[in-house]
């Protein structure tokens, strides 16, 4: 099994769940070796800081799907690591966005 | 578990300090604060559990001492697979074991992210996520510590894989 280039990952990223995907920003996702040597595939998913409220409960699923889909898609021996992170440092999940 | 309850507790407090302005080190800390509250949750079991006799407080400190980080690791990447026969052979890892192994490797990945890789901002949604899957892998944890796969995941672990 080949390694998946960066932008198809993006790709199955968004066609797992396209309505999820509209609150990301962008997909941050490098392939490279964890801190053990091992090799992985790492994603951070940084959501837009207007929408991160909206996505923040069903977070856990869509990251369970994703890597799911991605252990299907890697050869063996790779790990995906998978995390969220947003636009802006300060930004709380938790409390509605202000408009 | 009370100071593992606790750890986790500091992490969530940690990553809401400062609303304008996230200090940097209060964020590392507590993505690094949400590892250590799942390394100390699993350990304690492990010790809890193989400890025996009269001296079994000591034996507890020398087994919980033992625990490896990397093996602990290696040895959670396998159980999220569920392809390794040694693994099959005695149990097939459940939903809740798959979610804690998970958790302690993508948590021990980011408490090595929060302590050095200092280039680019950690977020408060990053630390979030981190006090989140703790949190989530202490529910899970709970709910099949005292089943014969958490006490084969918990050897494991101490022991590392057989060798081939």
């Amino acid at each position: 099994m080949e390694l998946p280039t960066v932008e198809q990952i993006r790709e199955t990223a968004i066609a797992i769940d396209p309505k999820f995907a509209k609150a990301v920003a962008r997909w941050d996702i490098e392939v490279g070796r964890d801190w053990q040597g091992d090799p992985g595939v790492f994603v951070i998913i940084v959501l837009k800081d207007s929408e991160a409220h909206r996505v923040w409960e069903s977070r856990r699923d869509y990251k369970d799907r994703l890597r799911n889909r991605l252990w299907a898609m890697l050869p063996e021996g790779y790990f995906p690591y998978i995390t969220y992170s947003a636009e802006s440092v300060a930004l709380d999940p938790e409390i509605p966005a202000r408009r | 578990m009370n100071f593992a309850q606790d750890l986790l507790a500091q992490a969530g407090l940690l990553a809401r300090l400062d609303p304008r302005r996230p200090n940097q080190a209060n964020v590392r800390r507590a993505a690094s604060t949400a590892y250590y509250a799942l390394f100390h949750l699993l350990t304690s079991d492990g010790a809890e559990r193989l400890a025996r006799g009269p001296a079994r407080n000591a034996h507890r400190e020398l087994i919980r001492r033992r625990y490896d980080h990397s093996v602990m690791a290696s040895v959670s990447k396998h159980f999220v697979e569920a392809r390794a026969k040694w693994i099959t052979d005695v149990i097939l890892p459940s939903n809740a074991l798959k979610d804690v192994a998970g958790s302690l490797g993508d948590l021990q990945q980011e408490r090595h992210a929060a302590d050095y890789s200092l280039t680019v901002p950690f977020t408060r949604v990053r630390a979030q996520e981190a006090v989140g899957d703790a949190a989530h892998a202490f529910k899970q944890w709970l709910s099949i510590r005292r089943s014969p796969e958490a006490d084969f995941y918990l050897l494991v672990m101490l022991l590392g894989p057989p060798r081939r």
